[in-house]
């Protein structure tokens, strides 16, 4: 089942037979999983593999239902977080957890302050201790300076020397390089081979093939909760790797249908975002449906934001029907057509504690439903709301009940039920479905499909592969903030897209190449 | 297909149970009706040892002086649904009262002209608020705490502490006069608080203004004006706090500088009461019935002989169980919600 | 990595109010003749010590990011309790037992409120502060108690060498409280609550204990000043902290905009009470009516604040 076995007596963290399940859906199963001293173990699955699940149990922030786990040959089933900590586990999480107003020395040593004989802090001990630990990171940062003045890519780079305070031996870096620019990731890439001379041992999360295939000794790959395969990584090409992540195509039910393709409804040229992203310029038509996919760190969200108005942008032109317009705020996208249902639908799209009408007439209000300057028709409102809510097939007891107490799909639908309601031309969908079951998405999809046939141009933002190739006309992916490659869905598959959003290079090269070394 | 791992942990239970949905509903319902039995039950205690307290006389006496209160507290109610405070809405309306009383009183200039000037100048306090909150982003508290110090610095500065006495009678007509035998504050009141209702209930201006107190970023994303509303919210209290500065002069014939020194307390707890009854459903209706309570209360202990030193007591107490009622309220709303997890 | 460019710009936006109180002494001892005498300055700082005791405590409830308004009751009711146990012959020591207990008994109440039934810390402690005034009045029947007892007196209203003993107690408080605030871990931890609550709890520190403790150090503090104030001006004045109220306010939120913290620290709250009070001493000996300068403070106040609060790009909603 894949590479040559790990030396036993050098095992140092194993899972054996571990399985977790959480309500509607089985997490992990049966999985057998080691790490052997001083190795960089990477881990690589798709959203939902178990990726981050399976690092939670073994940390202890999560509890197998069944399975076993050693650390050293020694099962720490009974042991908690601390105690974890304390036999050299650390895991850096996705969150960044610093605090601003703090210096990095403060930050570093958080918990574990050195003291003076009277109690009171050991500042230049502390100074000491951070700096040597900054040190073996990166050489770049002081001490000194308070983390709010750092990019972020550099509190990343702190928030790393903060796991290396406890001295850790065995690592475990969730996504490390989502949000390190291109500097900071060398200087991160020169760290960890140095610690791997150490003898430091790593499971790597990541989804970058270059990184993995660079810093990386072995890949365990799980899919669906199991693990695939194990392998040496000059053992299995780039390709195959993509392949094993993938598995079996399960055709999802999507309600795609032929639309005609009209006119160029949006287009954006040159924009950098404000923080993160590159450059970005593509044209949507109306009736299509664009796919932009990456992964993590990728700078999606950004661009949907920058072209929406809800943040500001440091350049770009956007024109809507071949006019250049000017959008500094969500006011005027809005009077425009243009349409954004952001990811966080709890806390960006929704009003929790109000109605399923006052949500969904909140962009709309002043167009349609007002008589005078403000007096709200509440017939024609509620009229209007309940045609919506049986054409999306809201599930909602009635127009007033309120959205904080519907289920996620149920919500995304009354958001996205509130931009219909404004006429909007050109949609951007961030994330829709995620976290949404099985039967929601379906709606979602067929929502997104209706909107397309009637002429509305589409963004569809995703990490999740299948329903991008199922629902899109075309895909652009993101890497590091740019649009590294342009695929027409008809004539790309699933390999060659997750190979791309990994930041692969040239598919149909490289896939030769592995065929042929094989 | 890969399922989301994240869906797995946000999954939200299909099913929800009779009782969950049961103790949900009358959960909400208790702490709609709740307070009005608690009301009920208080009205009953007092007017049981001292039946003078429904007198017809008494009940007047509280209808007045709720409405003397009623316009700050619909002020403070308006700027707090937004998410907002404001601490100035005493001074304001003494502000607006000694200005009035002044013109009036000392310099002679004619009622009409008088009580826009004091209107006038609230509008203005409110303005300078509304501009520190939405375009200076201070946190309202601050911002209106400095507009109390300079408020309360002119207003002392600028008429020494004197009372002045009020002479024009049809200042004091518009306080103490009465039309079909009801008393023409409760007029006033009547009608500003149908308009706060429409506006804040039917207008949309109302509508986002609330939703703004909800989530203000979905509002902000959704191309809702958040800056000219939130600026709104506070001219509207500003505007407001001058009627019950300049209503309470007319009834006690004279304009002293402490004049709305109560009202800050008075209209929070109203607005604060405005937020549970109802289960916030009705802002306006809400706080005018805080206000009914609130003066009840005042009115009920005093007739039982509670010395003015249990009145803070009792306000202090009130203000818990307001608070204590919108965060019950509140927990069972989330609970419903984790237990869906 | 990131050294910030040292402009005009910069510093008036981090500092501003520190040169701004530098500015107003000097501005002031040129104007008035009597300013910058001995006498004078030590009034301006015996007039600050209840005030700046009373703002330190809520300081250290800022810095978690909650606020405590309860001083304004528990200051008059450690007062009455003291004055009047005082005229009833109690021994002064167990007198203030008692007053710190109540302020012990208020700090966790909020506690409790707060940190344990989550309430919203505004709403909460203004309900403390008037089940306070409520209990203050009850207890002294509205009666104005006076403290004649010259020993009893003495522990605020004499001088040790030429410094007033009030002074004293405000610089020593002042001390420990920065001393904790920056040189103990626990202080570190208290900023960090008020910053991420949850970066605090992930290194394993119980973050509800420390936010409590701090309640209660506050309602000490609280007390304290109530204690100072009350033997200060020598007898228990009716609800003694309503005045104080603003001011404590006023001084905390000045000193947020004194050092680059921009959230609320000690020196900056020491400055902010010090700053208030030179108002008023140099406005009223430049002969403006004393009853104007509420509007300098104002002024100073509003303007303080907005010069950091504009940069911050949307508006801020109050938590309730």
């Amino acid at each position: 089942m894949g590479g040559p076995m790990a030396d036993q007596e050098n095992v140092v963290i194993k899972t054996q037979g571990v399985s977790k399940y959480f309500p509607g859906v089985q997490a992990l199963k049966d999985l057998d999983f080691s790490v052997s001293r001083g190795e960089v173990h990477a881990l690589c699955g798709e959203n939902g593999a178990g990726k981050s699940t399976l690092m939670k149990i073994i940390v202890r922030e999560y509890i197998e239902d069944e399975g076993s786990i050693f650390i050293e040959g020694q099962s720490i089933g009974d042991l908690g977080i601390r105690d974890v900590q304390k036999l050299g586990l650390s895991l850096i999480h996705q969150e960044l957890n610093l605090i601003p107003m703090l210096t990095v020395a403060q930050n570093i040593c958080m918990g574990r302050e050195p003291t003076t004989r009277f109690g009171t802090i050991d500042w230049k001990t502390m100074r000491l201790k951070a700096a040597g630990f900054l040190a073996e990171v990166t050489s770049d940062i002081d001490v000194e300076d308070r983390v709010e003045n750092l990019s972020v890519s550099e509190q990343q780079l702190v928030a790393i020397a903060r796991a290396l305070a406890t001295s850790p031996r065995f690592l475990i870096l969730d996504e490390p390089t989502a949000r390190l620019d291109l500097r900071t990731s060398d200087t991160f890439f020169s760290f960890l081979e140095r610690a791997k001379r150490k003898n430091l041992t790593v499971i790597y999360i990541s989804h970058r093939l270059e990184e993995i295939y660079r810093i990386c000794d072995r890949v365990t790959v799980l899919r669906d909760g199991r693990k695939i395969i194990t392998s040496q990584i000059n053992e299995l090409p780039q390709t195959e790797l993509v392949k094993h992540m993938l598995g079996r195509e399960i055709t999802q039910q999507v309600p795609k249908e032929r639309v005609p393709i009209g006119e160029i409804n949006l287009s954006v040229r040159g924009l950098y975002p404000k923080e993160k992203g590159e450059n970005i310029s593509f044209d949507v038509r109306s009736g299509e449906i664009l796919g932009i996919v990456g992964s993590i760190g990728a700078g999606k969200s950004e661009v949907a934001r920058a072209i929406f108005g809800a943040d500001p942008k440091r350049s770009g032109t956007i024109s809507i029907s071949g006019k250049e317009v000017k959008i500094s705020a969500p006011q005027d996208s809005v009077g425009r057509g243009l349409a954004l249902i952001p990811e966080e639908r709890r806390a960006q799209g929704l009003v929790g504690n109000e109605s399923v009408r006052k949500n969904m007439t909140l962009a709309s209000l002043k167009n349609k439903f007002c008589v005078g300057p403000s007096w709200i028709e509440q017939d024609k409102e509620i009229e209007a709301v309940k045609e919506s809510i049986w054409a999306l097939g809201i599930a909602t007891p009635s127009t007033e009940h309120e959205v904080q107490f519907l289920s996620g799909g149920t919500q995304q639908k009354v958001v996205v039920g509130k931009w219909l309601m404004s006429d909007s031309e050109i949609y951007i969908f961030d994330e829709p479905t995620k976290g949404i079951d099985v039967g929601g998405k379906y709606d979602i999809y067929k929502i997104i499909v209706d909107l397309a046939r009637q002429g509305a141009g589409i963004i569809f933002i995703s990490n999740e592969l299948t329903e991008m190739l199922s629902l899109c006309d075309r895909i652009l992916v993101m890497f590091h903030g740019k649009i590294i490659k342009e695929l027409q869905t008809e004539a790309t598959n699933r390999e060659e897209l997750l190979f791309y959003v990994m930041g692969g290079r040239d598919y149909a090269e490289t896939s030769n190449n592995d065929k042929g070394n094989h | 297909m890969s399922k989301s791992n994240s869906s797995a942990i946000w999954a939200d239970a299909q099913s929800r149970s009779v009782t969950e949905r049961w103790t949900q509903k009358s959960g909400r319902s208790l702490f709609r009706y709740g307070i009005f039995f608690i009301f009920g039950i208080f009205y009953a205690i007092v007017a049981i040892l001292r039946p003078g307290f429904l007198s017809l006389g008494n009940l007047y006496d509280i209808l007045i002086e709720t409405s003397i209160i009623s316009f700050v507290s619909f002020g403070e109610a308006i700027v707090v649904a937004a998410g907002g405070l404001d601490l100035s809405v005493g001074n304001m309306a003494g502000a607006a009262a000694m200005l009035t009383c002044h013109l009036l009183s000392n310099l002679g200039v004619g009622l009409v002209p008088s009580l826009l000037a004091g209107v006038a100048v609230g509008c203005l306090i409110g303005v300078g608020n509304g501009l520190m909150v939405s375009r200076l982003h201070m946190n309202s508290l601050i911002a209106t705490l400095g507009t109390m110090f300079i408020l309360i610095g002119f207003l002392y500065g600028l008429t020494g502490g004197v009372t002045i006495h009020i002479v024009p009678p049809n200042f004091k007509y518009l306080g103490n006069g009465t039309f079909l035998s009801v008393p023409i504050p409760m007029y006033i009141s009547g009608v500003v608080f149908v308009l706060a209702y429409l506006f804040m209930e039917k207008t949309r201006y109302g509508r986002y203004v609330r939703m703004i107190g909800g989530n203000i970023e979905a509002c902000r994303l959704s191309g809702v004006d958040i800056k000219n509303l939130t600026f709104m919210t506070f001219v509207l209290c500003g505007f407001l706090s001058t009627f019950s500065g300049i209503l309470l002069a007319a009834r006690q014939s004279i304009g002293n500088v402490d004049l709305g020194e109560r009202f800050l307390l008075q209209a929070f707890i109203a607005a604060m009461l405005g937020t549970v009854i109802f289960n916030g459903k009705y802002i306006i209706a809400g706080t005018l019935f805080g206000a009914i309570f609130l003066v009840s209360v005042i009115n009920g202990l005093t007739l039982l002989g509670a010395g003015p030193q249990w009145m803070y007591f009792a306000q202090g107490s009130l203000l818990l169980i307001a608070i204590l009622a919108n965060y019950y309220s509140k927990r069972v709303t989330v609970k419903s919600r984790a237990q869906r997890r | 990595m990131r050294k910030q460019a040292i402009t005009t710009k910069e510093i008036i936006n981090n500092y501003g109010a520190t040169f701004a109180f530098i500015a107003a002494i000097v501005f002031f001892s040129i104007a008035s003749r009597g300013f910058f005498s001995g006498q004078n300055l030590q009034n301006i700082l015996v007039q600050s010590t209840s005030l700046g005791i009373c703002a330190f405590g809520l300081t250290f409830v800022l810095i978690t990011g909650e606020i405590d308004l309860s001083y304004g009751g528990v200051i008059g009711l450690v007062g009455a309790v003291l004055a009047g146990m005082i005229k009833d012959g109690h021994p002064i020591i167990l007198v203030t037992l008692v007053c710190f207990a109540i302020g012990l008994g208020t700090g966790l109440l909020n506690a409790i409120l707060i940190v344990g039934m989550k309430l919203p810390s505004f709403l909460a402690s203004v309900a403390v502060m008037f089940l306070c005034m409520g209990a203050e009045r009850v207890y002294n029947q509205g009666i104005t108690t006076w403290i004649r007892d010259p020993e009893v007196l003495s522990i605020v209203q004499t001088h040790l060498g030429p410094i007033p003993i009030p002074v004293l107690y405000l610089f020593g408080l002042f001390a420990i409280c920065w001393f904790l605030q920056t040189q103990t871990r626990a202080g570190q931890y208290i900023r960090a609550l008020g910053e991420n609550i949850s970066a605090v709890r992930e290194v394993g520190i119980r973050a509800n204990i420390l936010k409590s403790l701090v309640f209660i150090a506050a309602g000490l503090v609280f007390a304290f000043a109530g204690y100072i104030e009350t033997l200060r001006i020598g007898g228990a004045v009716m609800y003694s902290g309503k005045p104080l109220l603003l001011f404590v306010l006023a001084a905390c939120f000045l000193g947020t905009a004194t050092f680059k913290a921009g959230k609320a620290n000690f020196p900056g709250t020491l400055i902010g009470a010090f700053f208030l009070y030179t108002l008023l001493s140099g406005f009223t000996g430049l002969g403006m009516k004393f009853y104007y300068v509420p509007v300098a403070q104002g002024l100073i106040l509003i303007v303080a604040v907005a010069i950091s609060s504009i940069r911050r790009g949307k508006i801020e909603q109050v938590q309730f």
